[in-house]
């Protein structure tokens, strides 16, 4: 299943390593991107990627190579610390930035509103979220929002984790990840 | 007596007329016609990177901070969620016992305010992280309609939101949480959503026209 990893940690650290290091030995990698040695501007809200220049962004920057990679996978994996319940602003940049793989015209998913689909084919969402400690509330708005995504980016399938970074141990977070694999169509 | 005297707008908008700046300067009108001063900044990538130090200081001013924001893939834009971050990392440094108050407004390109709310979450669990007192958020959908005006300049099919920014500013200015009528009041749909469907895809078109690419809109780069 070709992957694209978003790697939204604000610096390394050996979980996320670890994480990165199990997610390598599981897929297919096809693009892991460091997003915070990247260079990806924010995203403007111009809608230049819909009315000026179709399907990409008008920023030439890193960002472009994040879309057309996520556009082209079929499962795409969020490494994110949980930042208030939501997205690092490193990763949120990125995801911003995925705009351009939607259409600018309307249509409803269960009754409310949301954009159309520019390509045949969009990847599943796989999101890891690294917190401290068990934060119940900020762990319930995170996965919330990955499912908000998750259909308004036409992921078929999405599965969300959370790793209290000072609790859980290297082999709980393989057995999740494995298991959140599972829940995304990867099989062991 | 309330102990809210001055407000800091934070406008979480690049865009130059914003359907972000237009709420909450509506909003700033009517907190300073019932006695707050106040004063509005951007809370975007220049300011977080020329003008850090003017921020902190307007945010220490401040009793009641308000931020108004465009709705980003279901969540804030990523450069107020940097500015939030650089917020928070300034706060855990800070040595100070005096409380502000925090409430919000989010406007979104959907005409459903209900996808508005994760982004409104995070904005209470931002609250929480800095102590500060969550006094809650109002979800606005179809937004862009503002079109950069306030809502008492749009006036019209906006007047459930000129009402929700009354209900708001009574009680903010005391301290008090938006009511829940308040919230009701701005996330009634101004037009229906089929329509705002049909008139926001017509206007996308337009503008993809005028740019000289109304037959490209359905372009796919990257297959």
């Amino acid at each position: 299943m070709r992957t694209v990893i978003l790697d939204g940690t604000n610096n390394a650290s050996p979980m996320s390593a670890s994480i990165l290091q199990v997610l390598r030995q599981r897929l297919a990698v096809s693009d892991e991107f460091t997003l915070r040695e990247m260079t990806i501007a924010h995203c403007l809200g111009c809608f230049g990627c819909w009315v000026k220049n179709p399907g990409e962004c008008v920023i030439d920057d890193a960002g472009r190579s994040v879309a057309r990679a996520v556009a082209r996978s079929e499962l795409v994996v969020f490494l994110t610390p949980v930042t208030f319940g939501g997205y690092s602003s490193q990763l949120k940049k990125a995801v911003d930035r995925l705009i351009p793989n939607i259409l600018p015209y309307f249509t409803t998913i269960d009754g409310e509103t949301h954009h159309l689909k520019r390509y045949s084919n969009y990847a599943n969402l796989l999101a890891i979220g690294l917190q401290e400690s068990p934060d119940s509330r900020s762990d319930q708005v995170f996965r919330r929002l990955v499912q908000r995504n998750a259909i308004n980016l036409h992921c078929a399938r999405n599965a969300t984790g959370v790793i209290d970074t000072n609790v859980d141990s290297t082999d709980k977070v393989q057995l999740l990840i494995d298991e959140l694999l599972g829940q995304v169509g990867v099989q062991a | 007596m309330s102990k809210i005297k001055h407000a800091l707008l934070l406008v979480g908008s690049v865009r130059a007329r914003s359907s972000s700046a237009g709420l909450v300067k509506g909003l700033g009108d009517l907190l300073m016609s019932q006695g707050l001063t106040a004063e509005t900044m951007l809370l975007i990538p220049d300011t977080l990177n020329r003008n850090w130090d003017g921020l902190l200081a307007a945010w220490e001013r401040a009793d009641l901070i308000v931020l108004s924001f465009p709705l980003y893939v279901d969540s804030l834009p990523s450069y107020v969620i940097r500015g939030l971050e650089m917020l928070a990392g300034w706060y855990q440094g800070c040595d100070t016992n005096t409380t502000k108050e925090f409430a919000v407004i989010c406007n979104s390109g959907f005409p459903e305010a209900s996808q508005n709310q994760t982004a409104l979450s995070i904005c209470e669990l931002f609250a929480g992280q800095m102590g500060l007192r969550w006094l809650g958020g109002l979800p606005l959908g179809g937004g862009g309609a503002l079109g950069g005006n306030t809502p008492q300049e749009a006036g019209g099919m906006m007047r459930n939101v000129v009402d929700a920014l009354k209900l708001a500013a009574s009680a903010l200015v005391s301290g008090e949480c938006i009511p829940d009528q308040a919230v009701e009041l701005i996330s009634k749909p101004f037009i229906p959503a089929f329509l705002y469907r049909i008139v926001g895809g017509r206007s996308f078109k337009q503008q993809a026209e005028k740019n000289g690419v109304g037959h490209q809109v359905k372009a796919r780069p990257y297959q």
